[in-house]
């Protein structure tokens, strides 16, 4: 017989199995059938597919009425959208994230609180405890690093350009718009204009901000000065002086909040605890100087500190001291 | 399960939450599923659905439903995991520039599990190709008419037939040697 024909019957059992097939195309089909065991046979494997592939989809189950839950306190504005006019009803956050929400929607108001801008409001996105991926009303994704704040624009699609206010970290995957381009006021004096691209911003308490970019070409700018970085390109913002700086080395560590994966590649111990205390929020010193230069190489995969020191402690021939939350290299006496 | 649904989308954009309610706990198991079944990930995909709901009740007011009810939900979250994926490509060949030997993240619930013959059927669904996928899923998984198929993924009712006969046709020539493994198994077990 000839293939056609096959792909023909295919389509057709197909349509047996799925309950679409008329009166007239199940005669076809059990004609065709009747004329060969083989046939039947195939059949009969497509029919046990088919069973048993339903069992399939039974194993699935979500939690639908947390799911409500959840959803319904987003749908009464208890979750993500925050009029900047109004009081913001999420101070009673821990202290230091208080002060953080709180800086922003100061600014937040100062940048984008218009008086006559009474609809269109605001929109705030937010990640606690964990990164968060969201969309924004134009398309664009974003990846929220845990504690990380954006909030965009009043009117955030329907002006000349896109505006947001990012306070943290995030990811961004910006939707292409020539007619309106995608700003990022990160930090207090710094901007991101892109039109359609992905990066990393990362902005620091102390001031200072840190871009890197995936894909397309950014303008990091402060009122003074500015930087274009293509892919593979990253720029610093450094508050104390006030200047932008294309960086020379990338840091292999700037999305291991993401990754979760730390690289060090013949990396100082000094940068190396850095690294570490950023990421494991610890508080790791280097008790004896000699140490400060020796240099790591390796990669940590969702590891925990515990054994990520152990590791350390292994490879350099070092003691770990430890009091209370202060964690201290030393030299090892015996060596 | 989902009779008279005409009525719903017009309860909706006047703001009935009763309605809204009704829609989300009849679709969201189904939804999820299916948005789950795309991206290999269910909280990703439970992040996803609950996203357009949360979307479509800010809206509500435009909330207009040409087709049936459930082609258009289904429609909007195949969209969505489709903007979700292009996003994590995007992200993931970001990192594998960063960071070389990163591992392929391992499918969770594959192949070989207690109930072997599902898993090997899961596997080879997983591996059809895109269309093909997307429409056997559809069908088998979440019950839509061919025609329901055809208006979520925009494609016409006959390349949706076509899609599930190359569909089953995969499905038999990669799984034969295991549905054909089965009887002797009977027969040694019983």
């Amino acid at each position: 017989m000839s293939k056609p024909d096959t792909d023909h019957m295919d389509e057709l059992l197909a349509k047996l199995l799925a309950g679409e097939a008329t009166a007239e195309e199940q005669a076809r089909a059990a004609q065709w059938l009747d004329e060969d065991i083989s046939r039947r046979e195939a059949f009969a494997d497509l029919e046990k597919i088919w069973e048993k592939s339903g069992n399939i989809a039974a194993d699935y189950s979500a939690d639908t009425d947390a799911a409500w839950e959840k959803v319904k306190r987003k749908m009464n504005g208890g979750g993500t959208i925050i009029p900047l006019q109004r009081k913001p009803n999420f101070m009673y956050r821990a202290a230091a994230v208080f002060a953080f929400l709180l800086s922003v929607s100061v600014a937040a108001y100062f940048i984008f609180g218009r008086e006559q801008a009474a609809e269109g409001l605001a929109v705030t996105y937010k990640a606690s405890d964990r990164p968060k991926n969201d969309t924004l009303a134009d398309g664009s994704r974003i990846t929220l690093n845990s504690g990380a704040v954006l909030v965009t624009s009043e009117n955030f699609n329907a002006g000349k350009e896109r505006r947001v206010k990012l306070t943290g970290e995030a990811f961004f995957d910006v939707a292409h718009n020539k007619e309106q381009p995608f700003i990022i006021e990160a930090g207090e004096k710094t901007t991101v204009r892109v039109l359609g691209t992905s990066f990393n911003v990362n902005t620091e308490a102390d001031g200072s901000v840190d871009v890197v970019v995936a894909t397309g070409r950014v303008l990091f700018a402060n009122g003074n000065d500015s930087l274009i970085l293509t892919a593979g390109e990253s720029g610093h913002y450094d508050p104390a002086s006030g200047s932008l700086a294309e960086n020379e080395n990338r840091d292999p560590n700037f999305d291991s909040w993401k990754t979760h994966k730390l690289v060090f590649n013949d990396t100082e111990l000094e940068k190396v605890v850095a690294i570490l205390n950023q990421f494991y929020r610890a508080d790791i010193r280097i008790g004896n100087g000699s140490l400060r230069s020796m240099r790591l190489t390796a990669t940590y995969e969702n590891e925990s500190l515990e054994h990520v020191l152990e590791l350390l402690r292994e490879t350099f021939g070092i003691r770990i001291v430890r009091d209370n939350a202060q964690i201290t290299l030393e030299k090892d006496s015996v060596n | 399960m989902y009779t008279d649904e005409t009525e719903l989308p017009v309860q909706i954009s006047r703001g009935d939450q009763k309605a809204f309610e009704h829609v989300f706990r009849a679709y969201y198991q189904p939804l999820s599923r299916y948005a789950s079944g795309l991206l290999g990930d269910r909280d990703a995909a439970e992040e996803v659905v609950q996203q357009l709901f949360c979307r479509l009740w800010e809206k509500r007011e435009n909330f207009q439903v040409s087709g049936s009810l459930k082609s258009y939900l289904f429609r909007a979250v195949h969209n969505a995991v489709m903007n979700e994926i292009k996003h994590e490509k995007v992200k993931q060949a970001y990192m594998q520039n960063q960071v070389h030997d990163r591992p392929q993240q391992e499918q969770p619930g594959s192949a070989l599990q207690a109930k072997e013959l599902e898993g090997k059927i899961q596997a080879a669904i997983g591996e059809l190709p895109e269309h093909c996928r997307h429409v056997f899923r559809l069908s088998r998984f979440e019950g839509l008419s061919y025609r329901e198929i055809a208006e979520v993924l925009g494609i016409s009712v006959k390349t949706v037939e076509n899609q599930m006969g190359k569909a089953l046709k995969t499905l038999r020539i990669r799984l034969a040697e295991y549905l054909h493994l089965l009887p002797v198994f009977i027969l040694l077990f019983s």
